[in-house]
């Protein structure tokens, strides 16, 4: 998965525009994003996913909004943990939940760090670099020791990082003495010294 | 033009590639060091490039490569030296490109009727070069326009002038230094004057994670590129002078990452500081940076204009302010950092901003520090909002083109086309390299 792509599912058709499509206008994009808040059709979710991919702090805010307004956190919960979903679905559900942070989504989402696709347990580690509790600190833990993708032990290193509890800290240490990967190896240093600030 | 990918490239040579004095041969007269592009990769020194041996024979050919992109080799000069690789290369044709896998190093020599995607390829070198195309320009073509244009850089690099593309005159060419007609380039006679390229690379931090991808990313990049952890806590002041830096410019807390790359037929060596929201005291070690090092990168969040920003949105602690916000009260700052620091470093430096409305940053810039101007101070800004998904390929576009020694207007245009936005201008200015001096040497290439 591409850094920072949300991995959307295909451009809404019609009202339903791709919120980061270049050839629309900023300002459109974000009216379009906050009518979207009130809008019945299923796919204003995904509309709203769409537009993800940004750094502007207008439309995050307006994005956000609008899902928030939608109560689109379980709906995004049940897409990520569904195995009957393309994968790309399930990323861009849980990129959302990066984004909207829901309380006690933690262990649910941590759940998913022992799933069968790679691009899924990438999206659930890094949405728990977000909005991990101790809830998700054992998963973290264990998936930190057996998980065979770099991208994804990354993401549970910093996680684990964050937590900053005696099981985070010997998951670390445990990990460090085998970890081969210069980014994750990096990303374990940053977790270890962070346990001592 | 062919292109070929690393994946490519290995699928190709699972067999390996023998480490002999044919296959050198054949190197050399691609226009490369055959016998020290093979020695240098066959690690094992089994005579054959296998396995892993692969990657970095690939990695190889790919700084000959101009294309901009890792991973891949396009230009005719790399993918001639794959195909230098495959086998002996056949008698020449009697023409030119004839089909898409067809490389000019093994299709022998170009010439007047040709055509095809090579001819087109060789002139846009030539354009490139600084050699006319008036009426027909890059038409793929080889007319007499092409031949004389030919026979003119023959003439002035001492070739035989036949007017045709032979394979020394194409390795002449590929080498050929730009045209500096209306092309301006960092002070690299300046930033590199010590022997060190002196970079703070600043990650900003975003609050929905996407700083974390982006930390990741940048490592495997910069990984990709050869660099190496420097572990500046448990080294010596003794032991980084042997590498070849000052102690006194480094900070112990921070962490650094290092190369060594060829500017003009000498080793500068690359030392980059990572900054984020990890970075204990982050702010201050950009400023650090801001002051001291030739290279200054940061990606991000423009925070509205007020400057790059290492914590969440509602805490001052992590922004180091340029400007003002351009939303009064959007954000509770402190003092502006740039006139809190007073002077920056004398020495020239290059910046660039990565971040949605940079070019906010410029009035500022242009005015606080008061030993800067346009002699000294380059910068690079955005001038609309950017996405995430881009900003991994910004920042090396700007660290490669750096240490690859590329004019502005090429590192610009990579990065205008990496953000390019339909009904809309440019997404980057570059301010103040008008007035430069540096010029590539010939005798870099």
């Amino acid at each position: 998965m591409a850094m920072g792509a949300c991995a959307a599912t295909a451009a809404p058709e019609g009202d339903h525009v791709n919120l980061n499509d270049p050839a629309l206008a900023l300002d459109v994009r974000v009216a379009k994003a906050k009518a979207l808040a009130t809008d019945k059709d299923p796919k204003a979710i995904d509309t709203l996913l769409s537009g993800l991919d940004t750094r502007s702090e207008d439309l995050r805010a307006t994005v956000l909004a609008s899902l928030q307004a939608q109560k689109a956190d379980a709906v995004l919960l049940g897409r990520a943990a569904d195995v009957k979903k393309k994968a790309a679905e399930r990323v861009a559900a849980l990129t959302g939940l990066r984004l909207m942070k829901p309380e006690k989504a933690g262990a649910k989402v941590a759940l998913l760090l022992v799933d069968k696709d790679e691009s899924v347990r990438e999206a659930a580690a890094w949405a728990l670099c977000v909005f991990g509790t101790a809830e998700a600190e054992r998963p973290l833990a264990d998936a930190l020791a057996k998980e065979p993708s770099p991208k994804v032990r990354y993401f549970l290193a910093v996680a684990l990082g964050d937590l900053k509890t005696p099981t985070a800290q010997s998951a670390i240490a445990a990990r460090a003495k085998v970890e081969k990967d210069f980014a994750v190896k990096d990303a374990l240093d940053q977790a270890a010294a962070k346990q001592n600030r | 033009m062919t292109k070929i990918s690393s994946n490519q490239f290995k699928q190709d040579f699972k067999g390996g590639i023998q480490n002999d004095a044919a296959t050198q041969e054949r190197l050399n007269k691609a226009g490369v060091d055959g016998k020290k592009m093979l020695s240098e990769s066959d690690s094992n020194k089994d005579g054959k490039i296998d396995g892993t041996e692969l990657d970095t024979l690939f990695k190889k050919i790919d700084d000959f490569d101009t294309d901009g992109r890792r991973q891949t080799v396009s230009t005719t000069k790399a993918t001639g030296i794959v195909n230098a690789l495959r086998a002996p290369p056949p008698p020449a044709p009697s023409t030119g490109s004839t089909g898409p896998d067809l490389y000019v190093a093994n299709a022998g020599t170009l010439k007047k009727d040709d055509k095809g995607p090579d001819v087109k390829a060789a002139q846009e070198k030539l354009l490139k070069a600084g050699y006319e195309l008036p009426k027909f320009g890059a038409d793929g073509r080889y007319g007499n326009e092409m031949a004389t244009a030919v026979k003119q850089f023959q003439t002035e690099n001492k070739l035989p002038a036949t007017g045709e593309l032979d394979v020394g005159t194409l390795a002449k060419l590929e080498t050929a230094p730009p045209s500096t007609k209306g092309v301006q380039f960092p002070e690299y006679d300046k930033m590199f004057k010590d022997g060190v390229l002196q970079t703070t690379l600043g990650l900003g931090f975003d609050e929905d994670g996407n700083d974390v991808g982006l930390r990741r990313d940048m490592l495997n990049g910069l990984q990709e590129r050869g660099f190496e952890k420097l572990d500046v806590k448990n080294l010596t002041d003794a032991q980084l002078k042997q590498k070849g830096f000052d102690p006194s410019t480094i900070d112990r807390d921070a962490t650094y990452f290092t190369k060594t790359f060829q500017h003009e037929g000498k080793d500068v060596k690359s030392l980059v500081k990572l900054v984020d929201r990890d970075t204990p005291d982050a702010k201050n070690k950009f400023g650090a940076g801001m002051k001291n090092d030739d290279l200054i990168l940061y990606s991000g969040h423009g925070r509205r204009g007020s400057g790059p920003d290492f914590d969440h949105a509602d805490s001052k602690d992590g922004n180091y302010v340029i400007g003002k916000p351009s939303e009064p009260g959007h954000y509770k700052l402190g003092d502006n950092d740039l006139s809190k620091q007073g002077a920056l470093g004398n020495q020239y430096q290059l910046m660039f901003f990565d971040a949605c409305n940079t070019n906010k940053y410029l009035d500022d810039l242009r005015s606080r520090p008061r030993n800067k101007d346009a002699g000294n101070l380059d910068i690079v800004a955005s001038t609309r909002e950017l996405p995430w998904s881009t900003s991994k390929a910004d920042m090396f576009a700007m660290l490669d083109g750096v240490m690859d020694g590329k004019s502005i207007q090429d590192i610009k245009g990579a990065l205008d086309k990496q953000n390019a936005e339909a009904g809309k201008g440019a997404a980057f200015v570059a301010d103040g390299f008008k007035g430069n001096s540096y010029r590539p040497s010939a005798a870099a290439n």
